[in-house]
């Protein structure tokens, strides 16, 4: 296995966010992570990267256990990792080229090498002829890609997303997901999406987990998944309210 | 935050900057660009802060000693004054208030924006890169501003008190090269450097601890600048006393 979380629990102030979540993700697979909102996906993005610590529990990666790992220890492993972040996290003081070469200057490769990178990365994300602008001045779905190249740049072993297509029209949708997949065919990296976005789930998956309560629900295909009876699988795939909505007159 | 509570983090910031400085490589690119954001570009203010301060300064003093016949101390007063006093404290509370709120400012943003988290994700220690530049650029840029403060101050205070108000210019050259010591430029010089790491060290924890939201930005750098100056007030009546029972034994 790459990935291995066993028993993580994290609280965020009085609210338990994760209660005891077990999963396995093998090399190259591609896996959704779906949930309500606030059910702690983009929580469990940050624990496997070292951005926060669990309160209890262990995530190995490969035959290193994470979670004792101080800053120092974790940046070789976070090397071998990639995350798209769900607004995109660029660097709003340096251009589109910089924040997607910004990891191969921060390795010290020879800049012909950089940029040759990145115009090859750039092109293959249909970015060319936006190297010079700011985030600032970028789409929605254009900050998604300039983020992707920045992730996937370096060859990382993992790539993480978080809500890939949060936000994004359909169409722009349909682009992102369609990198992801193409990329993890194309580079075999280990890909894990958070997302509650079904179409994502359809196109991108190979392995569903399905994150309720705290706790990892199921895991299955997508195929399964969509077409589950289970009533709070089903509740979710198709929006089904138990209570009455809000919405409702 | 308590008082107690935010000096420990202070303290533990210092700390850890002072370990990123020797633990990880130099950046100097990031390093010049602060010394060009904090140092040259503070001039004017510090200019205008300074000479004006001499200014009126000057014109009471000689209002006053002039009636008791005391002309010629104007010179010395108004040099030792800005030397140790006014020069390094006003050009401190100018700085905190320009670059101090910038800085924790830029860096709240940044942590909202999940820039830093980003910075962590790509393997950079976020002291080392965002920290380290601006605490060296303000440790090597405060000196020269103070230097700069002072300067504009006695030279202004000689201007008003022999141009406008009629005293003599050997007398007055001649009592402040006499009652102004080497040590009265140190004095400043020390507090300017102490005064940088006070501003620095605050601005930059207001940012890093800043509330996830826009209010929190904007309260991040209005306590920046108000911590810092109410801190660079305290602590130079403290650092006045022992300096002088340092210096005068």
């Amino acid at each position: 296995m790459l990935l291995r979380l066993v028993e993580l629990t994290k609280s965020l102030g009085t609210q338990h966010v994760l209660d005891g979540v077990s999963l396995e993700v093998p090399p190259k697979a591609r896996l959704c992570v779906v949930g309500r909102s606030g059910a702690g996906k983009s929580v469990l993005l940050r624990l496997i990267l070292g951005l926060i610590k669990p309160d209890s529990g262990e995530i190995w990666y490969g035959e290193t256990n994470l979670v004792p790992l101080g800053e120092r220890e974790l940046a070789p492993l976070r090397r071998e990792m990639g995350m798209v972040f769900q607004n995109g996290a660029l660097f709003d003081f340096m251009n589109v080229e910089d924040n997607v070469a910004f990891v191969l200057r921060e390795r010290r490769r020879p800049e012909s090498e950089i940029r040759q990178a990145v115009s090859r990365i750039l092109e293959r994300l249909f970015l060319q002829g936006h190297e010079k602008k700011m985030p600032a001045e970028l789409s929605g779905g254009m900050r998604k890609r300039v983020a992707l190249a920045r992730a996937i740049i370096s060859r990382p072993k993992l790539i993480l997303y978080d809500e890939p297509t949060a936000g994004l029209d359909p169409i722009g949708s349909t682009e992102i997901t369609d990198l992801i997949r193409c990329l993890n065919e194309e580079f075999g990296a280990t890909t894990i999406v958070v997302t509650h976005d079904m179409r994502s789930v359809e196109q991108i998956a190979q392995q569903v987990a399905f994150l309720h309560a705290g706790r990892i629900y199921k895991v299955c295909s997508p195929e399964e998944f969509l077409s589950s009876e289970e009533p709070v699988v089903k509740a979710f795939v198709h929006g089904l309210v138990e209570e009455p909505a809000l919405g409702t007159c | 935050m308590g008082v107690v509570e935010a000096a420990g983090a202070i303290c533990f910031l210092f700390a850890d900057v002072v370990y990123s400085i020797f633990r990880y490589r130099f950046r100097w690119e990031l390093f010049l660009e602060q010394i060009v954001r904090i140092g040259m570009r503070s001039q004017g203010i510090v200019l205008i802060t300074g000479a004006f301060t001499g200014a009126v300064f000057a014109a009471q003093t000689q209002f006053r000693f002039g009636k008791l016949g005391l002309s010629s101390a104007t010179g010395p007063v108004v040099s030792i004054a800005m030397l140790r006093e006014l020069g390094p404290v006003l050009c401190a509370l100018m700085i905190s208030g320009r670059v101090g709120s910038a800085m924790a400012a830029e860096l709240s943003t940044m942590r909202v924006t999940e820039q830093i988290d980003a910075l962590r994700a790509l393997a950079v220690y976020p002291t080392q890169y965002l920290i380290v530049p601006r605490f060296l650029g303000m440790l090597v840029s405060m000196p020269f501003l103070v230097a700069l403060t002072s300067g504009t101050g006695i030279l202004l205070g000689y201007v008003v008190s022999v141009l406008l108000l009629g005293v003599d210019p050997a007398f007055y050259w001649d009592n402040t090269i006499k009652f102004t010591g080497a040590r009265d430029i140190w004095m400043g010089e020390i507090k300017a450097l102490f005064f940088a790491v006070i501003i620095v060290l605050i601005s930059c924890h207001r940012g890093l601890r800043c509330q996830l939201s826009a209010e929190g930005v904007g309260i991040a750098a209005t306590e920046a600048m108000v911590f810092s100056a109410i801190t660079v007030l305290i602590s130079n009546f403290f650092f006045s006393f022992l300096m002088n029972l340092i210096l005068s034994s």
